[in-house]
């Protein structure tokens, strides 16, 4: 598949397939389950897709399938600062997988040490956390040890390298996002309040989506380099 | 003779896409940042029905909580916590915000941006304010309208 056709009939398939996706990831409320403490979040399946990009085409197809994804899903569905908020997610997150692709394992470690340090923050703004505080130290203590299982599995078998990649990719889209966020409305608290809690939400969704990662490309042969 | 290429940090970092990335998050920084505010100023506040006249940063504020409300970055009016009060905020592009603050608690009552977040934020009371994960802030984020309670 290296044919420009074959190049030109990817390219569509995934980009078609983030914005279905991208759609699916609204249709499914996730903000239930913590009682509209954290708004804004989504279980990220488009971003899996960018993904598979990075380990099936190169750069120059990766990054014009997330400015493709961005800017088609954004003039569909969102508005002119959904659009911006969803480019630095999308550009930090395809800049931190395609530099972690080659070391999964040390963006495995970095997400478990962010998770720690996020989860220290938050308790050392509040060092009897109760209720939904409780609830978000806890999540972000399982992500730390998710990210750190993710640290082990790697190095054993490693087939299981795209969960490392995963994990990077999903917390930095957070990151980028909510580093646009309090840029456009100038509240910097943001980054001590809403970050801690989006890195951890982010290290559970990126192990998730990393494991279905996992299974799809065994399924499909894609070459883990 | 000096070269960007043969250096050891550009090698490590992994190329030209990894580079082109990091310059667009960079950029989308930049322009979130320094977005035009047209539409902030073109914002209409309503206090229980009537046209807010009174300043955007009151100066008299020192005691007590208060609620500050911004838009795109933009101090609007700030009103102390414990007055009853429906505050409106009219955007030029027809974004609509109704903040209620009842004298207890203060909570996003009606917005019609297309994600609704703000109005799942909860209320903000003087109990749950060291136990929210937000802290004081309700943000609507499509809106760029931040409410946040502090001490003046």
């Amino acid at each position: 598949m290296n044919s420009n056709a074959g190049k030109v009939a990817r390219f569509g398939m995934l980009t078609a397939l983030a914005l279905v996706l991208g759609w699916l990831d609204r249709a499914i409320p996730v903000t239930w389950f913590l009682s509209g403490a954290v708004p804004g979040i989504k279980l990220g399946l488009a971003n899996t897709v960018l993904l598979y990009a990075v380990y099936l085409m190169d750069w120059k197809g990766c990054v014009l399938l997330m400015l493709a994804k961005v800017f088609l899903s954004g003039f569909m569905f969102g508005s002119m600062s959904a659009i911006l908020y969803s480019l630095c997610g999308g550009a930090l997150s395809l800049a931190v997988m395609l530099l972690v692709r080659r070391g999964p394992r040390v963006g495995a470690l970095v997400i478990a040490l962010l998770a720690a340090a996020s989860d220290a923050m938050l308790l050392m703004r509040n060092p009897h956390p109760r209720g939904q505080m409780l609830w978000c130290v806890i999540l972000i203590a399982l992500a730390c040890l998710a990210a750190l299982a993710a640290f082990f599995i790697i190095g054993r078998r490693p087939d299981f390298a795209v969960l490392g990649t995963s994990l990077a990719g999903a917390v930095a889209h957070n990151i980028g996002q909510i580093l646009a966020a309090s840029a456009m409305l100038r509240t910097p608290q943001l980054l001590y309040t809403y970050l801690p809690v989006l890195v951890g939400i982010g290290a559970v969704v990126g192990c998730l989506t990393g494991i279905v990662a996992q299974r799809v490309f065994k399924a499909l042969r894609v070459p883990i380099k | 003779m000096f070269k960007l290429e043969n250096c050891a940090l550009p090698r490590l970092l992994g190329g030209r896409g990894l580079r082109f990335a990091a310059l667009l998050t960079a950029l989308g920084l930049v322009l979130s940042g320094c977005a035009p505010a047209t539409e902030a100023g073109g914002a209409r506040v309503l206090v229980d029905g009537a046209a807010w006249e009174g300043p955007a940063v009151s100066p008299e504020a020192g005691e007590g909580l208060r609620v500050y409300i911004t838009c795109d970055g933009k101090p609007l009016l700030d009103l102390p916590f414990s007055e009853p009060h429906s505050v409106q905020i009219l955007q030029g592009d027809g974004a609509e915000n109704t903040v209620a603050i009842t004298g207890d608690a203060v909570y996003m009552d009606h917005a019609d941006c297309e994600n609704q977040d703000c109005v799942q934020m909860g209320e903000v009371t003087r109990d749950n304010l060291e136990l929210r994960v937000m802290g004081g802030f309700i943000i609507c984020l499509p809106h760029k309208i931040s409410v946040e309670v502090r001490d003046g």
